[in-house]
């Protein structure tokens, strides 16, 4: 679904990733980690089209991004590390205008099916975001990607700055979308949800993926022991 | 999807208290401008009926009197106002509103309506022009300078183009929000203007063709800004940034280069001095024929010319009175070197308009006041076109005064006529310069507005479709 082949980024003589070869299927929560400046963000904007590879190719759902970016934009749902809706908007209105530019279904009864699918009420959902704590603007993020309908999730820190409680029942909603066959790509720092949302697990230093595991084969302790060893210089 | 992101736009603004509350306050300046105009336009109305019917009434209502006599005293021509003079006053305040028609000589226009008031007239009035002028682009810079901004500040650009959303679309949908937020105002000040000047009852009217044309221009100048305002927001990298350099090109638009070309319209072709130019007229009538000078040599040309076409050897064997003729004659003459001055008065003004012409591509401000006055017919132009008018009917009015002295005065001690010959002199019956005519006169202001417009859409489309999001 998400496919990285030999891709490179370059801003002058800085290497910020390097031959990244990366595959997501449907269905497989991809955490990356490494520590800032390591080229997750990097990877994700790649995906995202933001920026353009220096070489390379990135492929979502086997469609190219650099060749047909408004096409692969249709299978793909992204969350920021902060996501900032429209503050003088309620969350029904901010994902009725993010579903209606996705050209979905606007339909006032679906569309509060699936904040309430997000964790968010009702009575929360129709005031204004303004007042919204950062986890219920991640939970309007999560129903903009259902309403979407993506094949695949791009999440960049989604967790930071969350309580447990929060960042819990985030790692849920991803759960249940990997269990819908979502794709989801995440980029985090933290260890201990990557190995708990995650399928796959990669660990990158300085634009390159130095590691990558399968989540079940490998326990917290040793992820960690693994990770610190690799960022030691 | 440029709807949704124009609904959206509207949505949010309305939203905005710190927008609703600008929107309010310039409607209230716009409702104002309009209450204060219509009741000028009422006024100056209702005075030019009474003085038009006043000036005539004095005319035919003379007593019997020598006719050369009826002309020095001469009578008055009022100047009409156009109903479009309610958005756009002009010159009309600085230019006077009446023309006093008198034997040889060429009056300019008296009578105006600052001198009626104190010098801080000269501060300006709260007319519709100043506020579609001056105070909507502010309004429009105000509610677009973040347009762009504020999305790539608060990261929503992002979630936006991943929802599918091209920037194209966006710049359009952000424009068309600002565009029908401007068409609100725009309606409201130009149907209501159109319907009260219908109100008024005056016998002077505009037809909805003008109304139209008169707002197609502002509406053209409101793009132009609209078109400013996405570009700079799309390129700026916040918003300060964004507002900072509206509010300069506002100022260089509005301010500096109006006042800048005025300068050098000024300084590159000077009007001469009023008593420069009663100096040129006087030297030119020296030698010439003045109708009361019967012995300098123009005049004994005329004579010999009059006798040789009535086949007579003296004045005296004239079947006609010979002073009415000379006089006639005279004020054709006398005319004609007015006309002359009057001119090169002119011809020094066009010159002055092609500076401005040529400021109009630094400041669409410019070509859009031009057009604007020209339409409302309260410019130079206007003011110009009437005083020509005037004195065709001063010369046919003379002609018509001393003819009569020459027809009747033959032989008679002291020729006097009385009211029949009062009133059978034909009232001014102005004729306006057909709008085809002022839009011909105006080909090139127009065609800088269009270009403006043209050019800064251009660049809103062009230069939005690559914003640097990271």
């Amino acid at each position: 679904m998400l496919e990285a082949i030999d891709l490179s980024k370059s801003y002058g003589t800085h290497k910020a990733l390097q031959d990244l070869n990366l595959r997501v299927a449907s269905g497989e929560v991809y955490c990356l980690l490494g520590a800032n400046g390591a080229g997750k963000t990097t990877t994700i904007n790649l995906f995202l089209n933001f920026i353009s590879p220096s070489s390379g190719e990135v492929k979502i759902n086997g469609v190219s991004v650099n060749k047909k970016p408004v096409e692969t934009k249709k299978f793909i749902a992204y969350i920021p590390e902060n996501l900032i809706l429209y503050p003088d908007l309620s969350g029904l209105e901010n994902l009725t205008y993010f579903t209606a530019l996705a050209s979905k279904s606007r339909d006032i009864d679906h569309l509060e099916n699936l904040l309430q699918k997000s964790g968010l009420h009702m009575d929360a959902a129709r005031k204004r975001v303004s007042g919204y704590s950062k986890g219920m603007r991640q939970k309007v993020g999560i129903a903009i990607a259902l309403a979407k309908e993506a094949k695949a999730l791009l999440l960049d820190e989604p967790t930071s700055g969350l309580d447990p409680k929060a960042s819990n029942e985030f790692s849920d909603l991803l759960k249940a979308l990997s269990g819908d066959g979502t794709a989801v790509l995440m980029a985090t720092h933290d260890l201990f949800r990557a190995q708990d949302t995650g399928s796959n697990i990669g660990i990158m230093k300085k634009g390159q993926l130095l590691e990558d595991y399968l989540a079940k084969e490998i326990t917290l302790p040793d992820l960690e022991k693994r990770y610190l060893d690799l960022m030691k210089d | 999807m440029i709807g949704h992101v124009a609904q959206h736009e509207l949505r949010r603004q309305f939203r905005d208290g710190r927008i609703r509350t600008l929107l309010i306050v310039v409607t209230l300046m716009l409702i104002a401008s309009l209450v204060l105009s219509l009741r000028d336009y009422q006024l100056a109305s209702n005075q030019y009926q009474k003085n038009l019917s006043q000036a005539r009434k004095n005319w035919e209502s003379q007593s019997t009197k020598d006719p050369h006599d009826a002309a020095h005293d001469g009578t008055y021509v009022i100047k009409p106002l156009y109903p479009l003079a309610m958005i756009d006053k002009g010159i009309k305040q600085f230019s006077g509103q009446v023309v006093h028609l008198g034997a040889h000589e060429r009056k300019q226009s008296t009578l105006n309506e600052a001198k009626d008031h104190s010098g801080l007239f000269r501060f300006g009035e709260l007319t519709p022009s100043f506020i579609l002028t001056y105070v909507i682009p502010l309004l429009l810079i105000f509610l677009g300078y973040n347009a762009f901004t504020e999305e790539k500040e608060k990261q929503t650009i992002r979630l936006l183009l991943v929802q599918g959303a091209l920037l194209s679309q966006l710049a359009l949908g952000k424009w068309l929000a600002l565009f029908l937020q401007m068409i609100g105002l725009w309606c409201l000040l130009f149907v209501a203007a159109a319907i009260s000047s219908y109100s008024v009852g005056s016998e002077i009217s505009a037809d909805v063709s003008q109304w139209m044309a008169l707002g197609g221009i502002y509406l053209f100048y409101f793009i132009i800004f609209i078109n400013l305002i996405i570009w700079i927001s799309a390129k700026a990298s916040s918003s300060g940034m964004s507002l900072t350099v509206l509010l300069t090109l506002w100022i260089i638009i509005t301010l500096i280069i109006p006042k800048a070309s005025t300068n050098l319209a000024g300084w590159s072709y000077p009007f001469p001095t009023l008593q420069t130019f009663r100096d040129n007229i006087n030297e030119d009538q020296t030698n010439g024929l003045n109708g009361h000078n019967f012995w300098n040599e123009a005049a004994q040309d005329f004579q010999q010319k009059v006798l040789d076409e009535y086949g007579v050897e003296s004045i005296e064997d004239l079947p006609v009175a010979y002073g009415g003729l000379l006089l006639a004659e005279g004020e054709k003459y006398e005319s004609e070197i007015y006309t002359k001055h009057f001119d090169l008065l002119q011809s020094q003004y066009e010159k002055q308009r092609s500076i401005y012409r040529w400021c109009g591509l630094l400041s669409p401000m410019l070509p859009v006041r031009f057009l604007s006055m020209a339409i409302a017919r309260t410019d130079y132009g206007f003011l110009w076109h009437f005083e020509d008018e005037a004195e065709k009917y001063r010369v046919e009015f003379n002609t018509a005064l001393n003819m009569n002295i020459a027809e009747n005065a033959k032989g008679v001690n002291r020729y006097e006529a009385g009211r029949e010959l009062w009133a059978s002199i034909p009232e001014f019956d102005y004729k306006w310069q057909p709008p085809q005519e002022i839009l011909r006169d105006h080909t090139l202001e127009f065609a800088s507005v269009l270009l403006w417009a043209i050019l800064s859409f251009l660049l809103t489309v062009f230069f939005t479709r690559n914003i640097q999001i990271v």
